[in-house]
């Protein structure tokens, strides 16, 4: 018996020497930040796309003098796209004290680990866009911070276009059923209803869905004039060559947000995404990227998405606050980061005017965007919902 | 003479359970970073999970993969009732409603084979995140729940990662013992007779059927209590933390560990939730390679990774397996 | 609506039945159940996209070369490994180690290949056709045809060659077939490969509506296990209405009670055949 416990203590010993064998330690010269992303799992491509756009600032930044003369360094930690694993890997980065955390993309997941980011003090940009997280900030002392439009925000300036240029008046929803769909499905009901738009009927996809057939049946029996699809992009892939199939574009326009119309949409829909519109925060199509689109375009021979540019943005809005505050002062960043607008005058990197109110959410232009010929091809803009707070920058 | 062996058998069961629950909150005196206690309470969470399993399937030879519903329960169960009931008395409840539901579930089916067993339990583990995506207005949907407290006694409150481990721990402690002095029970050593020859143990009166409903209630029930820890721990709970996936895993974590052992499942826990801190140089291929393992030690093998520690023991000690259930 | 909606149920349901008979076929040879059968269809869905993406093979040769090659890994290699392994000590610990190899594939997909969901052309071109209200593409007969000729050609296979009617003795008794002379192991080894067959046609009929995808199978397997379940696990006939009756529930399912939780009903058939008639719809008894 006595051996046992020996053994089981040594067994223990070497387990705890494992484990205590960490974490990295800032060097004087150097600025850390992590980068918490989806590197595996569902989230796999999206995730890169967001790290691949920070790395990218990041080399842009180092080869023209660092921030404040120190050189930006990352680690990057693998989320798994599951949000417990999220907790797990902010837990991680926080023990080697990095000054800030960018990412995840997940709106779970960023949810999920936000508030230990706001104990330990450390702020963190997110590529989620989910209305939750300004709420779930501290109202007086926000400390996570969107890269894009809130899905609320988004669908309350995409509302009008709808009312007034598609002149829509009853309207089918197709949402995935995660965070993403759910929200977005809330808010179109939100806004569109008082506005006179009915909304005639909502349907939940699963995510990864393949068929949609009972769900497209309904849709077109359903007397709409415009379908909206809340999807991700592999199920707006799925279901848009199934909605040509049943001749639903012929009977109702097509719309959407962001994610179905992004390349990796197009990708899987091929000819079928031909005419469908939308609404979307950054894209290939937006001309004021286009440096950035040509540059991601030389390396890795594809179109970015959205995710990439709001992970290049947020780096270059990181170094502009620092350089504000003339210092690497984490409270101070946040002060800064308070209704406080970033001209495109002032700092070229963040590419478009934004500005972050109080909350940690973000307001500036967003575009309209219509499929031709299987590309994006930019139709309107549309200008930031308070054009007030962007005076400044004239 | 046997009163003799029965004093030792005490004494030696009280050393090693002091030991074990030495063990268990060690992590919280020595460990500083957060990141460590969080890995530390959820290996703990692990054990309990993967305990209540390898009763259910390494003594019963059932194949459950509802535990991931099980959990979910517990998990939904603390973080909806546990502002009003309180963490002390939710945790329990959320264990006895899993029992009672493993009861329901275990009943009707046990009684189809294996196989179609693990189906049943599939379908429960899908039924249960859907009703959990589902039912917004109960469950808060893919949104979740925020804000999960930690739990207090009086004035004291376990805010701290490391107050917490210590609650984590003695939860795990308790049940772990439970199950250790059950399986050393009469009641236990029926399940042994059952898993050597069911037909023998059948005709030597023990009623199979309410042995394996037993076991498969009990497993049902640590997953539950293993759910209402996950919530404070996390601080926040959703949905897909309780998806499909999970089940498989907490099924490999038991083989993997060795099946049928009481140690092998801690093991088990134990390689599931720190060996991917340990391999950080393969973290990508980490997954790939429990994956390949689990198939090799499934063929090679049969009684798990546990009996690497036996071999181990043997070559230390020069004695026989290292088994704590005899 | 109703003829749009038999019409695609049959489509689907006809991949599925596919995939239910290859799982009726490993348990009548083998009394095991196989786990990995979705990531069975992945993997011949890799195959043709490496072939033919990557290789750049001509279309029909793609395919051909992704059913040799499947049969050779899921059949021939599958039962000389994992099969001659495991299959004494019972349909447990198989169980357990398909559960095992389906993460092995996945992960090893995501890892190695792409996490990304992939394009892939279907076999035939895509028309669109009418049929009174319906609207449906060329592409749903042909999934109900090629599915069709195939379950003909393995019925005539059971019923009428001599190897088909020695599969048959081993499912129904194999120590009798075994005292008779037959070879049971050569049977189990050509139901797994049969079964890996079935699984790369049914990879070519989803691959365009499923997109190919390191997790394309976890639906697909499940769905197929379902459909055998419901329609009967030892019976090639019973697997083939089981496929039949999950595709059509699914979308009648979503199109008549509930989006959110379709996944679900077709669950609460399956538990209700479990526990009315445990051997499926169309099922034996038979003793274990």
């Amino acid at each position: 018996m006595v051996r046992k416990i020996w053994l089981v203590s040594f067994l223990a010993i070497v387990a705890c020497t494992f484990l205590l064998s960490s974490p990295v330690s800032a060097q004087q010269d150097k600025v850390t930040l992590a980068i918490v992303a989806e590197q595996s799992g569902g989230g796999a491509v999206v995730g890169e796309r967001w790290t691949r756009g920070v790395q990218m600032a990041g080399d842009e930044i180092n080869a023209s003098g660092g921030i404040l003369g120190k050189k930006v360094e990352f680690f990057i930690i693998d989320t798994k796209t599951e949000a417990p694993v999220a907790v797990a890997a902010v837990r991680k980065a926080i023990a080697s004290n990095p000054f800030a955390v960018m990412g995840p993309v997940y709106s779970g997941s960023s949810i999920a680990c936000m508030g230990l980011l706001a104990e330990a003090g450390i702020p963190q940009f997110v590529a989620s866009e989910s209305p939750n997280i300004a709420t779930k900030n501290d109202p007086k002392n926000p400390n996570t911070f969107l890269s894009s439009l809130n899905v609320d925000l988004s669908v309350q300036k995409v509302a009008n276009w709808i009312t007034d240029v598609l002149k829509t008046k009853k309207m089918a929803i197709l949402w995935v059923n995660n965070e993403f769909g759910r929200s977005g499905k809330d808010a179109l009901k939100k806004v569109l209803t008082p506005k006179g738009v009915e909304i005639v009927i909502d349907l939940a996809a699963e995510l990864g869905q393949s068929s949609f057939t009972g769900e497209l049946a309904r849709v077109k029996s359903s007397g709409a004039d415009t379908l909206f699809v809340y999807m991700n992009e592999e199920e707006s892939g799925k279901v848009l060559p199934q909605i040509r199939e049943m001749g639903i574009d012929k009977q109702m326009k097509i719309i959407g947000e962001t994610t179905i119309l992004t390349e990796d949409t197009l990708r899987l829909a091929k000819d079928a995404a031909n005419g469908v519109q939308g609404h979307v925060g950054l894209s290939p199509a937006a001309a004021p990227l286009k440096p950035v689109t040509d540059k991601y375009f030389a390396k890795y021979k594809e179109y970015p998405d959205h995710n990439f540019y709001k992970g290049y943005i947020s780096m270059y809005v990181l170094k502009a606050a620092v350089e504000d505050n003339k210092s690497f002062d984490q409270q101070k960043f946040r002060d800064r980061m308070k209704n406080r607008v970033f001209c495109r005058k002032d700092y070229p990197g963040i590419l478009m005017d934004v500005y972050y109110d109080g909350k940690g959410d973000i307001d500036r232009q967003t575009f309209l965007i219509k499929i031709e010929n299987q590309k994006q091809t930019m139709s309107g803009i549309l200008q930031p919902m308070n054009p007030g707070n962007f005076a400044g920058c004239k | 003479m046997d009163k003799i062996n029965q004093g030792m058998r005490w004494q030696k069961m009280v050393a090693g359970s002091l030991c074990g629950l030495v063990l268990l909150i060690l992590p919280s005196v020595i460990f500083k970073s957060q990141y460590f206690l969080y890995l530390s309470s959820l290996a703990c969470i692990y054990m309990i999970v993967s305990c209540g399993l390898n009763i259910t399937m390494g003594y019963a030879g059932q194949i459950s993969l509802a535990q991931a519903g099980f959990l979910g329960i517990g998990a939904y169960t603390g973080a909806l009732l546990g502002s009003t009931l309180g963490f002390w008395v939710t945790l329990p409840l959320g264990g006895l409603i899993a029992f009672v539901i493993g009861l329901g579930l275990g009943f009707p089916s046990l009684r189809v084979k294996t196989h179609f067993l693990a189906m049943v339990t599939i379908g429960f583990t899908v039924i249960v995140y859907l009703v959990l995506m589902n039912e917004q207005q109960w469950t808060g949907g893919p949104y979740g729940i925020f804000n999960i407290k930690k739990p207090s006694i009086g004035p004291f409150a376990f805010t701290s990662p490391a107050a917490y481990h210590i609650v984590v721990a003695v939860v795990t402690f308790i049940l772990l013992f439970f199950a250790f002095w059950a399986l050393n029970s009469p009641w236990g050593r029926a399940f042994k007779a059952i898993r050597e020859n069911e037909g023998r143990a059948e005709m030597l009166g023990v009623s199979i059927r309410n042995y394996k409903l037993m076991a498969f209630a009990i497993g049902a029930g640590y997953a539950g209590v293993a759910g209402g820890l996950i919530g404070p721990l996390f601080g926040y709970i959703d949905p897909t933390m309780f998806a499909l996936g999970f089940s498989f895993l907490f099924l490999l974590m038991v083989v993997v560990g060795g099946l049928g052992r009481f140690e092998g499942a801690l093991l088990g826990a134990i390689i599931v939730a720190i060996l991917p801190e340990t391999l950080r140089f393969a973290e990508q291929y980490y997954p790939i390679i429990f994956a390949l393992a689990a198939v090799l030690i499934m063929i090679f093998m049969p009684k798990g990774s546990v009996s690497f520690v036996d071999w181990v023991y043997k070559k230390l000690t020069g004695k026989e397996e290292l088994q704590l259930t005899k | 609506m109703i003829e749009q909606l038999l019409i695609k149920g049959l489509s689907l349901g006809a991949i599925y039945a596919m995939i239910a008979i290859g799982f009726c076929l490993l348990w009548q040879s083998s009394r095991l159940v196989n786990f990995a059968e979705g990531e069975f269809v992945t993997i011949p869905a890799f195959l043709m996209v490496f072939f033919y993406s990557v290789l750049k093979l001509p279309f029909a040769p793609a395919i051909i070369a992704a059913i040799i090659v499947s049969a050779f890994l899921l059949g021939f290699v599958m039962k000389k490994t994992l099969v001659d392994a495991l299959i004494a000590r019972g349909n447990t610990p198989f169980v357990v180690t398909t559960i095992a190899l389906g993460f092995l594939v996945r992960d090893s997909l995501t890892v190695f290949a792409t996490p990304e969901a992939l394009h892939f052309p279907s076999m035939i071109p895509q028309t669109p056709l009418q049929f009174g209200g319906a609207m449906f593409s060329s592409l749903d007969l042909w999934n109900i045809f090629v599915a069709a000729v195939v379950i003909v050609c393995l019925h005539l296979f059971i019923r009428k060659t001599k190897q088909g009617k020695a599969l048959q003795a081993v499912a129904q008794n194999r120590e009798a077939a075994g005292i008779m002379g037959i070879d049971v192991q050569k049977m189990i080894l050509m139901a797994f490969v049969i079964n890996a067959v079935l699984v790369a046609f049914s990879a070519s009929l989803a691959a365009p509506i499923y997109m190919v995808k390191y997790d394309m199978g976890n639906e697909l397997g499940l769905k197929a296990f379902y459909a055998a379940i419901i329609g009967g696990f030892n019976q090639v006939k019973g697997a083939l209405l089981g496929g039949l009756l999950v595709g059509l529930i699914e979308i009648f399912t979503a199109a008549y009670i509930s989006t959110q939780y379709k996944s679900g009903f077709v669950l609460i058939v399956l538990i209700a055949v479990i526990l009315f008639k445990p051997e499926g719809i169309l099922g034996t008894k038979e003793q274990l």
